[in-house]
């Protein structure tokens, strides 16, 4: 018996070790991720590449759209210091109420509005000088997709793609089946619904494969199934193309849902930066029991408390999802089958709270 | 006389100026190829549509997405990687914890002699189950890999659904599970190898079997035009509607089951063999009225 | 820039307000010969005809370009291209003067198809009196009349993007400009040197001169620094100018 548990214990130790430092070092990658790739003839090149990433891990991986920037409406600071670090490839998003800076931000990004005060910084460069080269890398839409009425998605498309410059042939063409609209199409931009709208600002911000896109509130006034169908877009965008977003809303469950980072904004101040994952794990509902022996643990919960719900994590960490056990009760059971308990936390806070909490009483819808 | 000359330094200084805008449009385009020499392939060169190194840019632009494309790929299957990684390392660390903690408490001798073997009966099921698990586990990566090999045979789909289901006759009985079978009698043949078809029902019946909850079953098997339907369905508590698109990706669980011992791999594996075995599956499910699992494979004789 | 231009000949495409301005301006010489064929009898005289063709041009085309170029800004803005046009993007000072061009550009043809019509009528009606110095005269005038019309109305361009999306404040002083313009034809003897620093009385008032007269040069520098300081103004409202 002793020897076999002996044996048990010895594994587990292994399993986590193993898994751990896989996790963090991949530790022969190459020859695993050959494994996966084993369908797709790219695996020969991958040490290249994996090379070329590591390198840009060093360099500069982040985009960083430093912002120290004011903006002044009369005596009125209406944004201030501002400085929102965007990290490539993900979609970040700007929550705030309405009136808050979001757009005013945008606006001072994009160079729509003038600056007050300070400096705007992207892609590590100033912005002031290189206009230019920078905005051709950014898409963007600016309160609402704006176009030429009269015209149809077409002959708009080809006025900005000139404009513009293009990157490809036919890019006009392309861009409007990557959103799904009919190219060469009779029907002016006036008598296109909403949604249809919103699909040609997007399209035009993506005219030129942009490296960030902005987007001020992209699914505002669409109906369900519309903001589905652009959160989808936008995440299939940010995942298969790895570009980076961002999106600005006064919505938090829609920021939520899209976002990977999130700024709260609020009268003109950036409250807090945080990624999803962090707020994931705040809005996370389950008790984090910290315990000596995390076996015993697991067999009391079984055996004692009859649950089954749960996930041994770390070394010393048991998550317990049954809502229907008391902290109390968890603590007594432990603690009088002889555990030793170091700390035992309920996560029940919900998102509203928190961003509540943030800002000072003011409520998120 | 003058105004020919007049003509000629206006000539001149278009020349001049086509030249002089040419370079200074090639050293921009050298500076974005070195950022993306130094790794960023989201950049793009932008020209003007009737420009004259237009086509040429347009190429460079070409191969850039191309890499970009592949590289993305890559890190997608890395991500995905990462992801199965976290989440073996936390499916396979839970029932060996538990599993250690009931042989701690055999160890102390204080239990009665019913209640050591009661987790004794305990401990074996833990360890069986986490043997099922590792060889699924195994299996999913042989999968993956294209390590898994396949004998495509003529066989009689019909006599293979039989003896699969006898295997499982027991198992319906203990549970007090009705099961009604509706096989043609007539030999039905299609290429098929026998190993990886014996899998796709297992798993299928296994998942039924822990989740569904269902006290009926129906198992069909019909032929079409083209091709021969296997049917599963149950009267159980079926899948919920958010979870029915998901349920066939690895490592999903539906927020019921991750009590249960399941790994998110069985569905998986399913899919991926049908796949190979040129097969399709779908699945129709109402929640509490039970779930249906349709098994299509083509009768093409030439397909391989 | 070339871009910027081509964008607004695009633009021009389906835009109903230059369709309009057109059909207009080149409907007055066409009218007039209707006129004079169906209700004068040919009982007027070559030089009374060309004056009232001039009349009318050169109250309707100030008008119609004022229209034109008010419309066109106010479009940017009210349908906010605006923005999509800043962030794609172009310069601003660009932007001021491709729309200054398409201006010009429109202005032109309508100008000289204008022209084309008044002759081609002139000849029609009074084939006799017409002499190859009669027609160099006429063209030489409109064109004179035309181009400096043009110059003296740049600031119309700074007021429409000071005013963005409102419509009438460009229109009324489109309207009082075109005032100024018809009013200098009547400028007495004695208010001719006052007169000449107007830019808008100095239109007509050019026509009139001698081309040696001390006066013309004066009207010319007026003319020509409302245009620059037309263009100056627009381009630093513009490039200040929140969106």
């Amino acid at each position: 018996m002793n020897s076999l548990k002996s044996n048990l214990v010895q594994l587990t130790e292994q399993v986590q070790s193993e898994f751990v430092q896989k996790h963090h070092k991949f530790p022969g990658l190459q020859r695993r991720m050959g494994v996966f790739l084993r369908k797709t003839p790219y695996s020969a090149r991958v040490p290249q590449h994996r090379m070329l990433r590591n390198g840009r891990k060093n360099g500069k991986s982040d985009y960083s759209c430093h912002k120290t920037a004011d903006k002044k409406y009369g005596d009125v600071k209406v944004v201030e210091q501002i400085n929102l670090n965007v990290k490539k490839g993900r979609i970040y998003g700007l929550l705030g109420r309405n009136g808050a800076g979001k757009t005013t931000i945008m606006k001072m990004v994009l160079g729509l509005i003038s600056i007050s005060a300070g400096e705007i910084e992207i892609f590590g460069e100033q912005l002031k000088g290189n206009e230019k080269s920078i905005y051709t890398r950014i898409g963007s839409i600016i309160e609402a997709p704006s176009f030429y009425s009269y015209l149809t998605a077409t002959e708009n498309l080809e006025i900005f793609s000139r404009l513009r410059g293009t990157i490809k042939k036919n890019a006009v063409k392309s861009v409007l089946e990557v959103v799904g609209l009919p190219y060469k199409d009779k029907k002016p931009f006036i008598s296109y619904s909403l949604g249809m709208k919103q699909r040609l600002g997007i399209a035009n911000a993506i005219l030129n494969d942009p490296e960030i896109l902005i987007l001020d509130e992209p699914t505002n006034g669409l109906d369900p199934v519309g903001i589905v169908e652009i959160r989808k877009f936008l995440q299939t965008l940010c995942c298969e193309q790895g570009k980076t977003i961002v999106i600005s809303s006064h919505i938090l469950s829609e920021i939520a849902l899209l976002a990977d980072d999130i700024g709260i904004i609020h009268d003109g101040h950036l409250l807090k930066e945080l990624s999803m994952n962090e707020l994931e794990e705040k809005n996370k509902k389950f008790i984090e029991v910290k315990v000596d022996s995390v076996t015993k643990a697991a067999q009391l919960l079984e055996n004692v408390m009859k649950c089954k719900n749960y996930t041994v994590t770390d070394k010393n960490c048991i998550e317990i999802y049954d809502e229907t056990l008391s902290t109390e009760k968890i603590a007594d059971c432990l603690v009088s089958h002889g555990v030793g308990l170091s700390s035992l936390f309920c996560k029940r806070e919900s998102l509203e709270d928190y961003f509540t909490s943030l800002t000072g009483g003011v409520k998120f819808e | 006389m003058i105004y020919q000359l007049i003509f000629l330094c206006f000539i001149i200084i278009l020349l001049l100026h086509h030249n002089l805008s040419n370079k200074k449009k090639i050293q921009e385009i050298v500076k974005i190829l070195d950022d993306i020499y130094s790794g960023n392939l989201d950049r793009r060169l932008i020209v003007d549509e009737n420009s004259e190194i237009g086509s040429l840019v347009y190429k460079i632009n070409e191969i850039v997405i191309k890499d970009k494309n592949k590289l993305a790929e890559f890190n997608k299957a890395e991500k995905a990687y990462k992801k199965l990684v976290t989440s073996l390392s936390h499916d396979i660390r839970t029932p060996l914890s538990t599993l250690i903690g009931y042989l701690e408490v055999l160890e102390k001798d204080t239990l009665s002699y019913e209640e050591q073997l009661k987790f004794i009966q305990i401990a074996k099921e833990k360890a069986l189950n986490l043997s099922t698990y590792i060889q699924s586990l195994f299996e999913w990566l042989k999968l993956e890999s294209g390590e898994w090999t396949y004998d495509l045979k003529k066989e009689n789909i019909c006599e293979l659904t039989r003896l699969v289901l006898a295997d499982w006759i027991m198992k319906f009985e203990e549970n007090n599970i009705d099961f009604y079978f509706d096989i043609p009698e007539k030999a039905l043949f299609i290429l098929i190898d026998k190993n990886a078809y014996d899998r796709i029902i297992n798993n299928l019946l296994a998942n039924i079997f822990k989740h569904s909850h269902a006290n009926k079953l129906v198992v069909q098997v019909t032929e079409e035009i083209s091709e021969v339907q296997i049917i599963i369905s149950d009267n159980g508590v079926g899948i919920d509607e958010k979870d029915l698109p998901l349920i066939f990706d690895r490592l999903y669980k539906c927020d019921t089951s991750r009590a249960e011992n399941s790994n998110g791999l069985g569905l998986a594996i399913t899919k991926e063999l049908t796949i190979a075995l040129n097969g399709t599956i779908n699945v129709i499910s109402s929640n509490g009225k039970g779930t249906t699992f349709i098994l299509r494979f083509s009768k093409n004789k030439n397909k391989a | 820039m070339n871009n910027a231009f081509q964008t607004e000949i695009l633009k021009l495409k389906k835009n109903k307000m230059a369709f309009i301005g057109f059909i207009f301006t080149i409907c007055i010489p066409v009218l007039l010969v209707l006129k004079a064929v169906f209700l004068d009898k040919m009982k007027i005289d070559y030089h009374e005809w060309i004056r009232t063709v001039f009349m009318l041009v050169n109250l309707v085309l100030p008008i119609m370009s004022g229209f034109f170029i008010t419309q066109s800004m106010q479009k940017e803005y009210g349908e906010k291209t605006i923005i999509n046009i800043i962030t794609a993007p172009v310069n601003r000072k660009v932007f001021v003067f491709s729309k200054i061009t398409v201006w010009f550009f429109w202005y032109a043809v309508v100008m000289v198809v204008t022209e084309c019509l008044t002759i081609l009528g002139s000849l029609i009606l009074f084939h006799s009196q017409v002499t190859s110095s009669a027609i160099c005269f006429t063209i030489q005038l409109f064109t004179q009349i035309g181009l400096l019309s043009y110059i003296a109305f740049l600031p119309i361009i700074w007021i429409a993007i000071r005013q963005r999306t409102l419509f009438y404040p460009t229109m009324l002083s489109v309207l009082f400009f075109v005032l100024l313009q018809c009013a200098g034809s009547q400028v007495s003897e004695e208010l001719l040197p006052a007169a000449c620093f107007v830019p808008w009385l100095a239109i007509q008032i050019s026509a009139t001169l001698p081309a040696n007269s001390q006066h013309l040069y004066i009207c010319i520098a007026s003319i020509l620094c409302s245009g620059l300081l037309g263009i100056l103004l627009a381009i630093l409202e513009f490039s200040t100018q929140d969106l």
